[in-house]
């Protein structure tokens, strides 16, 4: 985990770190519960076909979270300030895992700065009934069963944490506190959110890992019946993650979409 | 000295093997393991050995609460409080305590607590605690807002026993339109809060600001003296010398005829450290945004596996050895809970007697023996030492009534 960031931004009175990387076509890219991880290959691969801004989430890493700041409502408005600040215009805006969550949540309020939206196997939405769980309880769980669930092999997930500095430790359990604060109840869903969905009208991909065991491609499938026009896209060999896991295929079909040949 | 007995109340009648086979013994290990008939034997016997260290000398019972779990079969401790409100005539119900960020409706605590402390005629002394990571876990509230919970539900308690109603309440966990409880305390200006503990230097500091005792559960000696050190600390520039009135000591100890039978029925502490059972998953207890930063990076080199776990045990023989269990007869046990008073000056002492399955019959033994034997060898060496209890020396119960505070801009 890298801990420098290349830029800041102050947005509604929080000061926002974000990666900016590439030029041309502007795509806002929200990360997972897991955190933003720029080390990995994806957010190069992705920089080389368009500008890709991604914020870390307020209290990820070394990021600030004000104490007012604790609700996915607050990150969807503070996202769409980014948007504003930025004068993005028909950007792309993408979302893996929370951050997919997050996506859809601005989707649904204000898609003027957006000319396509496409989600990584969100959280956000509940479709079953009470006694079914559609999203993994990836807070009551060891960390190697998350890994199972997580990862198409669940080897490439694991992290040595006894190779890390304390304060790259420190700086991911401080990314764990904050999702656990945004999602915690009810659990990493809005209740709200899927009666709503049909107000999203951008052209909407759904990209999903074919093995994700923390939410599965039949959740996704939910998604897609919700979203006007959607359409879903399976990603094999991968999991939860399909930008960490599978990072060429990832960026292939994005970059497809946000071309619009698919 | 306040002197108090105290038991976890373990739910001990399901089959360990079954427990073993799941691989822990709490939170999702299923209630199907749960017998009511013996269930309802063990409350009996329960408060039947609470009614005997009343009769038998004990100053206090200690009460506490856990969810989903057989170590603990309080589910409610305002429950066996308010039983014990009715039965017993001179004891204080010490409750340790209240989880708070669990409720939500402080309001509906505050009332039940001023119940027990009316029925009780004035006995109650109201712990408050954070809850264990499980217990989050358990009830389904965020961890992350735990401290802040805490906080308020804590203030709003406190007002509405003490200010007259109606008023409003819009916090940022908790909103009432009317605050008026038709319930409030006998003691004034409000029963006793104590703040058990084991790790948590911000309870252990935000204790010590109110100027509540702090009752250190168990923990080690080296880290009791610790625990005394932030307290006296922050008790320090809170403007108040902290005594033996502030401290409080959780300590294991079981006394039987014999030493032979003594070691053996102290060998169940044993069951609920997980021995026998495997109690809980680390996962459980440190669900994330749990703990403070400064705890934080303990759990995180233990699940790193750089670290042992901060609350990781030894066996039962190094516990013997370093007094974390204390078992024998009256005579042998004597000069080592002395030491324990020597070496941590508790003016609140905890005995936490009987765990696991140790038999109905010897666990009144060991109440009995306790009482009668022990606990007036300790009265002695409190006397000697000067660990008076907040009772014996009118402590003010907290430090809003304080008339003896230095004045920082003064000195």
């Amino acid at each position: 985990m890298r801990l420098t960031v290349s830029t800041t931004v102050s947005v509604a009175g929080v000061t926002l770190q974000l990666e900016d990387r590439g030029s041309g076509r502007p795509l806002l890219f929200l990360h997972a519960g897991e955190g933003l991880a720029p080390e990995r290959p994806w957010l190069d691969l992705l920089a080389r076909r368009c500008r890709v801004i991604a914020p870390w989430h307020p209290g990820y890493g070394t990021s600030e979270l004000p104490a007012w700041l604790n609700s996915v409502d607050d990150l969807a408005y503070l996202y769409l300030d980014l948007a504003a600040q930025l004068d993005l215009k028909d950007a792309v805006l993408v979302g893996a895992c929370f951050g997919g969550w997050i996506a859809a949540e601005m989707a649904v309020r204000d898609p003027r700065r957006f000319g396509r939206l496409a989600l990584v196997d969100p959280l956000g939405i509940k479709l079953g009934g009470v006694h079914d769980r559609d999203i993994a309880d990836m807070h009551g769980m060891a960390r190697a069963d998350y890994l199972k669930l997580a990862w198409a092999n669940p080897a490439k997930g694991a992290v040595d944490y006894t190779a890390m500095a304390e304060t790259e430790i420190a700086a991911q359990v401080r990314g764990r506190d904050a999702f656990a604060l945004f999602g915690w109840k009810p659990y990493m869903h809005n209740p709200r959110l899927k009666r709503w969905l049909h107000r999203i009208d951008l052209p909407t991909l759904l990209l999903w890992g074919e093995a994700d065991g923390i939410v599965t491609p039949s959740y996704g499938a939910g998604w897609r019946d919700a979203i006007p026009g959607a359409r879903l896209e399976v990603i094999a060999g991968a999991g939860h993650f399909p930008h960490w896991e599978q990072p060429e295929r990832f960026v292939e079909a994005l970059g497809a979409f946000v071309a619009g040949n698919r | 000295m306040h002197l108090m007995y105290f038991t976890e109340q373990p739910m001990s009648a399901y089959s360990s093997a079954e427990g073993l086979k799941f691989g822990a013994t709490a939170l999702v290990f299923s209630n199907k393991h749960f017998d009511p008939v013996a269930g309802s034997r063990l409350y009996n016997e329960y408060l039947e050995q609470y009614i005997h260290a009343e009769d038998t000398g004990f100053d206090g019972i200690m009460l506490n609460e856990h969810h989903n779990a057989p170590f603990c079969m309080q589910a409610k401790a305002n429950i066996f409080a308010s039983v014990l409100a009715g039965v017993t005539k001179r004891v204080k119900l010490v409750m340790l305590g209240n989880p708070l960020p669990l409720a939500e409706n402080p309001v509906r605590l505050a009332e039940e607590l001023a119940m027990i402390d009316m029925i009780s005629k004035g006995r109650l002394v109201s712990g408050f605690v954070r809850g264990g990571g499980q217990e989050q876990l358990a009830t389904g509230v965020n961890p992350a807002y735990n401290r802040e919970r805490f906080e308020e539900a804590h203030e709003l308690i406190v007002k509405a026993w003490t200010q007259p109603g109606p008023f409003r309440w819009e916090g940022t966990h908790y909103q009432h339109r009317v605050v008026n409880p038709w319930a409030v305390p006998l003691q004034k200006p409000y029963p006793r809060v104590w703040v058990p503990g084991v790790v948590s230097r911000e309870t252990i500091v935000w204790a010590a600001k109110q100027r509540y005792p702090y009752i250190a559960l168990n923990t080690s000696i080296e880290a009791t003296k610790k625990i005394w050190e932030t307290y006296d600390q922050a008790a320090a520039e809170a403007g108040y010398t902290a005594g033996p009135e502030n401290r409080g000591y959780l300590q294991r100890v079981h006394v039987a005829e014999t030493e032979e039978k003594a070691i053996e029925n102290a060998r169940q502490f044993m069951w609920m450290q997980g021995e026998f059972t495997g109690l809980a998953h680390p996962v459980w207890s440190s669900p994330s945004g749990y703990f403070s930063p400064s705890q934080r990076r303990a759990f995180v080199e233990f699940a790193s596996g750089r670290a042992t776990s901060p609350r990781g045990r030894p066996d039962f023989e190094q516990q013997m050895k370093d007094l974390q269990i204390i078992a024998g007869t009256p005579k042998t046990v004597i000069p080592k809970l002395r030491r324990i008073l020597e070496e941590t000056r508790p003016g609140i002492m905890a005995l936490w007697a009987n765990d696991g399955a140790v038999s109905h019959q010897d666990s009144m033994t060991c109440i009995r023996l306790l009482a009668q034997e022990v606990l007036p060898a300790l009265r002695e060496t409190g006397q000697k030492l000067g660990l008076n209890s907040p009772f014996d020396c009118d402590a003010p119960v907290s430090i809003a009534y304080s008339k003896d505070l230095r004045q920082a801009a003064a000195e």
